[in-house]
């Protein structure tokens, strides 16, 4: 008698891996030390163009693609984003490097390859299924497909991150994942919902400050369109969006200075008539969150007040005594 | 007749999970799928999860707080002496799947970050429970960031040494206290757990799915579960998909420090202190009555193969006060026969100071009943050759079993 199936009602996840696996490519580029030399790329056009995180194994002549047939392409950096730390890159035919195996013809035709087409976050919650498609450890090798990852998204957030000491400028919403996908080669990775719409790229390997931990987590899909409408309109490098030009803001605020690491952020005194004074910040309060961001130390404060300027709000939170309260302030220009 | 009928369960089965569908879509849980796809949908399945998954989220959503800290220092405790961390080359100041760059031995394993962590309130009188890993900087200052955006000095009332949990206590009434899952028994492995956090800020809690793994862990203290646990999340609720609290998310790997199990982080394998447990530690928390580990304040003769046998003793100490000689081999606790030393620790890591335990010894060929009340170390006089307390931090040695 033939088994009986267990459960006829199979979620087929496979599906929608193959098929987004068939639009992924691996990247090999340099690695020195302890900085992993490849990465993952999405393929977005059928003429070769990859989207890919920034990194240091883009910082190579001999930047190579492998699609999922296997083919080996040469691979050249196209545009930069260095804040949103994102790459596009362009693949080229491997003239040098004919396979030997397969007709010149078709080595040598032009490149076409299938591309995943951006899908929506709209629609993406918090909780919803989601699959990672990459490069991880660079275990799938030659003509083997990709490797998937299962999770939930955990949340939509922005991030305060870095990478060892340097800063990870992005400053956008994210997607938190629960997926571990800050390993090796996983960067780049297509992220895929279960409708099979691609729904975001997975980002680099970076530390959130928050938590101290290592961050799960990917661009949504529409940060990668901005990015590849950036790359289009031809800026030579995208940095940060402009700031209003304006002068540094002044609130009055003087905080307590002791050499200390970890300085408490009492506030000293109050320069008189300053946007703080008439917000009524006084002597000896202590300052709780700023912008809605906590501030546990001093430096915390002052390293968000230098992104600041004149015009700009701060809505501070002080404890005075056992009490809150809550002041919002405009800030001025810096007295002459 | 039996596949015939065995089809008609699955058909019910079916049914009942699209009836399920129906009314989360016309509450406005929002599903890409409609309901009317699902027979044909090969998804559908996962496609309930996920809205079943966001419905207890918001359930337990309006109870998850935030945790604001200010001041403080880094421990530079190393968090634990034990085995390497399961997934080698993760943790803060390692590249990821590399080798660890050497640092310097007096820097702590784990830096402690600046951001928010997560408590789960616990009365509606402003009882806040949550993870004793959240205050190891000792604070100067803590706030507590109710969901609805009211933000309340924190009072750090007390800390559960052995369950890893603290109490908090804001000025605030009628909170919504979350529904617990207060039978142990209901507890199953392998069914849906939730991990929900505040540590990465936004509106609603961050989520990570898992599964229960095992009960009963670390001496009966725990529930296991593979949903990634984590600083973004410890303190915060591990719930079913009711939406009930299964467990509080703590930090607990070998050894008994303060920041033990957090180089587990994300690992897959994490920790929930269940309604048991969480309740009797919070009757003492919410007094103010803090929860030290007990020991008994002996050494054990690392030589002795056949049982655990005595080999010193603090004066004073718990051991000596209730009459305990060197070479007496201890043969159980309370009633639990003890064999080996890891056996006696494993029991030991969940007892209390000022708990009572009666330790049945073997002394030449008398059996006799001794009842210790367990001290905190600082009552304990120095053990030779070193005590409990000391080799409780060391991982339980395995050893092969022996017929």
């Amino acid at each position: 008698m033939p088994a009986e199936p267990l459960l006829t009602l199979q979620p087929d996840l496979p599906a929608l891996a193959v098929r987004a696996s068939r639009r992924v490519v691996k990247l090999y580029g340099a690695g020195i030390g302890g900085e992993h030399g490849y990465a993952t790329g999405v393929v977005v056009s059928p003429d070769g163009l990859v989207v890919t995180v920034l990194g240091l194994f883009l910082e190579t002549s001999n930047l190579r693609a492998v699609t999922p047939d296997g083919h080996m392409y040469h691979a050249e950096v196209a545009y930069r984003d260095d804040y949103r730390q994102l790459a596009l890159v362009k693949l080229a035919r491997y003239p040098e490097n004919v396979d030997t195996e397969a007709a010149v013809a078709v080595q040598m035709s032009p490149i076409n390859l299938e591309a995943l087409t951006p899908g929506s976050t709209a629609n993406l919650y918090a909780g919803d299924w989601v699959l990672a498609v990459g490069n991880n450890f660079k275990v799938a090798e030659g003509d083997e497909p990709v490797s998937v990852l299962k999770g939930i998204v955990s949340g939509r957030t922005k991030i305060d991150a870095e990478r060892g000491t340097q800063d990870f400028p992005f400053r956008g919403e994210v997607l938190v994942l629960d997926a571990i996908t800050s390993t090796p080669g996983a960067p780049g990775s297509a992220l895929i919902d279960l409708d099979g719409q691609w729904v975001g790229l997975v980002g680099k390997i970076v530390s959130s400050r928050q938590t101290n931990t290592f961050l799960n987590y990917a661009y949504p899909i529409e940060e990668v369109q901005s990015f590849l409408r950036d790359a289009q309109s031809g800026a030579r490098t995208a940095t940060r969006p402009a700031r209003v030009e304006a002068g540094p803001g002044f609130h009055g605020i003087r905080l307590s200075r002791i050499a200390y690491r970890r300085q408490l952020p009492f506030v000293q005194s109050v320069a008189p008539d300053s946007p703080a004074a008439r917000a009524g910040l006084k002597a000896d309060d202590l300052i709780v969150s700023a912008n809605g961001t906590a501030i546990p130390h001093a430096r915390a404060f002052n390293e968000l007040c230098e992104r600041l300027h004149a015009g700009d709000e701060l809505s501070l939170v002080a404890k005075r005594g056992e009490a809150l309260v809550t002041l919002r302030m405009t800030l001025a220009e810096v007295p002459k | 007749m039996r596949i015939a009928s065995n089809a008609a369960v699955r058909a019910v089965r079916l049914a009942a999970l699209l009836a399920l569908c129906a009314p989360l879509d016309r509450a406005g849980a929002q599903t890409s799928a409609t309901p009317g796809n699902s027979a044909t949908d090969p998804l559908a399945v996962k496609r309930l999860e996920q809205a079943l998954f966001r419905q207890a989220m918001q359930r337990v959503a309006p109870s998850v707080v935030t945790i604001e800290t200010i001041g403080g220092t880094q421990p530079v405790e190393q968090p634990s002496p034990g085995p390497p961390a399961p997934r080698e080359g993760r943790g803060p100041g390692r590249r990821p799947g590399g080798p660890r760059p050497p640092q310097p031995q007096a820097r702590p394993e784990f830096i402690i970050a600046d951001g928010p962590t997560t408590g789960l309130i616990w009365s509606k009188q402003g009882h806040i429970l949550t993870s004793a890993f959240n205050f190891v900087r000792e604070p100067s200052v803590i706030t507590v960031v109710l969901p609805d955006g009211r933000r309340f000095v924190g009072e750090l009332l007390a800390r559960d040494e052995v369950r890893r949990l603290a109490m908090l206590k804001i000025e605030a009434d009628d909170l919504p206290v979350p529904t617990w899952v207060d039978d142990a028994q209901a507890l199953r492995v392998g069914q849906w757990a939730l991990a929900l956090g505040r540590g990465f800020g936004g509106r609603d809690p961050s989520m990570s799915a898992g599964i229960i793994s095992g009960l009963n862990r670390k001496s009966g203290l725990a529930i296991q579960t593979d949903a990634k646990l984590s600083p973004a999340n410890f303190g915060g609720p591990l719930i079913d998909l009711e939406g009930r609290v299964i467990g509080l998310c703590v930090p607990m790997g070998m050894g008994s420090g303060l920041l033990a199990g957090v180089e587990w982080y994300d690992s897959g394998i994490g920790f929930a202190i269940p309604h048991g447990q969480a309740f009797s530690s919070a009757r003492d928390l919410a007094v103010g009555h803090n929860l030290r580990r007990g020991l008994l304040g002996l050494r054990v003769d690392p030589r002795f193969r056949r049982g655990v046998r005595v080999a010193g003793m603090g004066v004073p100490s718990p051991a000596q006060r209730a009459g305990l000689a060197d070479g007496d081999v201890i043969v159980a606790i309370d009633g639990k026969p003890v064999r080996e030393y890891a056996e006696l620790q494993r029991i030991m890591a969940a007892r209390l100071a000022g708990e009572k335990v009666v330790l049945r010894i073997k002394r030449g060929e008398e059996q006799l009943d001794l009842t210790l009340v367990l001290a905190v170390p600082e009552d304990i006089g120095e053990v030779p050759g070193g005590g409990e307390e000391e080799a409780q931090t060391r991982p339980a040695q395995s050893q092969p079993d022996q017929d």
